[in-house]
């Protein structure tokens, strides 16, 4: 007797896979948010004791651009920080987003919150002349990621208003 | 050559953009993690970064893409020394004052901010040379003789004005001044030494003047060439020193006057002060940091050594590094040591002075003693009775200093005079007892400038910046110095139409001060037209100056003295003829006058012809009763053999005062 034929695996395109629920991206953010305060905290902290050492590399008159760099780097990760944070709690309530556009606009987030604050720090390590280095680059690209998560987001949001009402 | 720069930005737009790209949420930590590690290797790579290197010896000095840093003299730490850049950090407020004052811009790099002067196409010509001055871009460029021709020439002790140079284009590499005048150096073939073109920015005038003609020195003083690395060096930059190689290249830790000028080397108090917990520890202690030296707290005598180390004259007497050769190793004098320990002060009659330079060191005094050319204001004032009596337990705390009238923090750039020291509150710090009653004590009133202080004990007998500048030396008018010594006084200063005799009589009446031995002449000339006739080219320059003296004309009819004045046009010395035009144009009925004083003769007299022209026409305002002193007879009319007698009088011994 012919044993039944087994059912045959069905292959699944890992894209489908990873469409994560918006409960299980807003963790991610919360983890990545919270996370990413205490290291650019930290960052602070570090800074703040180049200050109290008197560190000559970062406190010479000829390093004016890499102190306001690194204090960049350090203002915008933490600002950023909390975006994930709030975007953490928004995504939850926004059940009508596509969730692969939701997914992108996610993973934009979190490479913004690397590159701006990452290029601000790189500008400030490599100097060119006593100013920012090509690390600018990075924070100019990353900007406008930044720029379309909070568009997608602002639409998004206004797009539930619209249904929830 | 890999690009590590260009690596780390790959890897970090990598990492970050890599979920995003492959959507992989799984991605995420590893994200972190290399962020993290990014992080730390541009950290650990931006601290472990060496220090540029030096630039290379050998430049091409007709290329202007050579970076400027790479024509002069390199700035190198060493010696304990950390510069101004890292003072701020700690003391910003100190940094801040000391960065306004003229000190801090003494010697400056040409910028289209730093250059006072116009370089746009600017033709000037002296002694037969010409200059062509242009600006290309951000950079300032000089067509001129050789300099390099020059000081060959010089070196092989022939008259660099002799001979044809080729022309050249340097360009500026470097500036003194920033005050009262700029001047200008560009490279020559010799090591990284600087020389200076010819030429100074008159920054109040806004006029170029011709450096070999505008300061005092004896008139056939031919050309003069000056190299920056040679004198300037010593005082204009902070650790200024000689790298011997085949050649001698200068370095310095700084340019321009300093942090360390004043505090000496601070390494020490940095790496001590660096941990802040020792900061701490500082802020609740009165103890003096020893490891730094701060003039404000140090003994007159010291904090006065320590402005005395530039602001005086004399020789080293060792160097640190004696087998090294007259340059290397710098100054051996460091703040809050004994100045007198390495330098040879040069004071009045100084035989080792005059051995060096006879003309400049004789210039440098009056035959009392006392300096009369500026810049050297240490000399002076320990000549002072506030300094040099101040004697037992107690002097220290009653001596005068430098800072007792002037501070480098809290003061106005200008003259760098501490907060209401401008007026007669510097003396009353000490001699309060003028204070409630000071028209008592000067016999003018009160308001009037008969009653400032400075006025009388110090005048304006120094010379410096083309101008009289107030005398350092604290003392009492004389008429008795003032007759023996042809000195000018106080009070022939401002009362520019009385004779000596006038002078002596009041200062018997008032202060019982001998009148001294006076000559007929001297009871009854104007002492001031007599040292404008026949004194020295200093006391001719000093008193051309003083005639232009608005308190002095104000006090005193200077009408009377155009004459001399006009005499003067023709002085052997450019500088004196400047001065007395100076003056003259300061005179109501003169203000429009137009005078080259590098002129030909013929213009010179021609100028002088309409002064006196004008002044026959005004001089019926004189006022009568100064009509004798100032040599005029019972008409007004000006006593001509008296003049000339006085003017073959007139002492030509050569004067020269460095500046």
């Amino acid at each position: 007797m012919n044993q039944p034929a087994a059912p045959k695996r069905r292959r699944v395109r890992s894209s489908t896979v990873n469409l994560l629920t918006p409960q299980q991206i807003s963790r991610g953010h919360l983890k990545f948010g919270w996370t990413s305060l205490a290291c650019f905290c930290l960052l602070g902290i570090f800074l703040e004791a180049l200050h109290g050492f008197k560190i000559e590399w970062y406190l010479s008159e000829t390093m004016a651009a890499r102190r306001g760099c690194w204090l960049a780097a350090h203002a915008s990760g933490t600002c950023l920080s909390l975006l994930h944070i709030v975007f953490a709690v928004t995504v939850v309530y926004l059940a009508d987003w596509r969730p692969k556009s939701r997914l992108v606009t996610s993973y934009s987030l979190s490479s913004a919150t690397v590159l701006i604050p990452a290029g601000f720090l790189l500008a400030g390590c490599f100097l060119r002349d006593a100013k920012p280095g090509m690390g600018m680059g990075l924070v100019l690209a990353a900007v406008l990621l930044l720029l379309s998560v909070l568009l997608a987001t602002a639409t998004n949001t206004m797009k539930q208003r619209a249904t929830t009402s | 050559m890999i690009d590590w720069e260009l690596i780390v930005y790959l890897l970090v737009a990598g990492f970050a953009l890599l979920p995003l790209l492959i959507r992989l949420p799984s991605a995420s930590l590893a994200v972190k993690v290399s962020t993290v590690l990014v992080v730390i290797i541009c950290l650990g790579a931006a601290i472990l970064v060496p220090p540029r290197i030096a630039p290379p010896a050998q430049v091409d000095l007709h290329d202007p893409a050579v970076p400027i840093k790479h024509l002069v003299p390199p700035i190198v730490l060493g010696q304990g020394y950390v510069s101004s850049h890292t003072c701020r950090s700690c003391h910003p407020r100190e940094h801040s004052s000391w960065h306004q004052t003229y000190h801090r811009t003494m010697t400056q790099l040409p910028t289209p901010e730093t250059v006072l002067a116009p370089f746009d196409d600017i033709h000037l010509k002296s002694r037969g040379r010409e200059f062509y001055l242009t600006r290309e871009g951000d950079q300032f460029w000089v067509t001129m003789p050789s300099p390099d021709w020059e000081h060959l020439r010089q070196e092989k002790q022939e008259d660099p004005l002799e001979g044809d140079p080729m022309t050249t284009r340097r360009r500026v590499v470097m500036m003194t001044g920033s005050h009262h005048f700029q001047a200008y150096w560009v490279r020559i073939d010799r090591g990284n030494d600087m020389s200076q073109l010819p030429w100074v920015w008159d920054i109040k005038e806004k006029e170029w003047l011709p450096a070999e003609d505008v300061f005092i020195r004896p008139p056939d003083g031919g050309r003069r060439l000056q190299v920056w690395n040679d004198n300037c060096v010593a005082c204009h930059a902070l650790n200024g020193r000689d790298r011997s190689e085949d050649q001698l290249f200068t370095e310095v830790t700084e340019l321009g006057i300093s942090c360390e000028a004043c505090h000496g080397p601070g390494k020490e108090h940095v790496e001590h002060y660096r941990n802040p917990l020792a900061r701490y520890q500082a802020y609740g202690t009165e103890s003096k940091d020893t490891r730094i030296v701060n003039p404000a707290k140090c003994s007159a005598t010291t904090a006065s050594q320590i402005c005395g180390s530039c602001h005086s004259a004399g020789r080293k007497k060792y160097y640190l590094d004696e087998s090294a050769g007259h340059h290397n190793q710098g100054q051996p004098y460091r703040p809050g040591d004994d100045l007198e320990e390495t330098l040879h002060l040069f004071r009045f009659g100084d035989k080792e002075a005059e051995s060096l330079n006879e003309t400049v060191a004789k210039s440098a005094f009056w035959q009392d003693g006392t300096l009369r050319v500026g810049g050297r204001e240490y000399l002076a004032m320990i000549e002072s009775p506030c300094y040099a009596n101040a004697t037992g337990s107690e002097a220290e705390k009653r001596r005068m200093s430098c800072l007792s009238c002037h501070s480098m923090h809290h003061s106005d750039p200008n003259d760098q005079l501490s907060k209401r020291m401008g007026g007669n509150h510097a003396c009353l710090q000490c001699h309060q007892q003028f204070e409630k009653q000071i028209s008592a004590h000067t016999h003018h009133a009160a308001d009037s400038s008969g009653s400032k202080c400075y006025n009388c004990h110090m005048p304006h007998t120094s010379y410096a910046l083309l101008k009289a500048i107030r005398s350092h030396r604290v003392e009492v008018p004389s008429a008795a110095v003032s007759a023996a010594k042809d000195k000018p006084n106080g009070c022939n200063q401002c009362h520019l139409d009385k004779s000596l005799q006038w002078t002596a009589d009041y200062l018997k009446q008032w202060y019982q001060i001998e009148t001294g031995d006076l000559s007929p002449e001297q009871q009854t000339e104007s002492a001031t037209l007599t040292l404008l006739l026949r004194g020295d080219a200093a006391e001719r320059a000093i008193t051309a100056w003083t005639c232009g003296w608005p308190t002095a004309q104000n006090t005193s009819p200077s009408l009377g003295l155009v004459p001399a004045l006009a005499r003067l046009l023709d002085d052997p010395y450019t500088a004196v003829r400047r001065l007395a035009f100076q003056s003259l144009r300061s005179i109501e009925g003169f203000e429009d006058l137009q005078f080259d004083f590098v002129g030909s003769d013929q213009h010179r007299k021609e100028v002088q012809a309409e002064v006196m022209l004008r002044w026959e026409r005004l001089r019926g305002t004189i006022p009568r009763q100064s009509w004798s002193a100032l040599l005029l007879d019972k008409e007004g009319k000006l006593r001509l053999d008296r003049y000339l007698e006085l003017l073959k009088l007139r002492d030509d011994q050569p004067v020269e005062f460095p500046e």
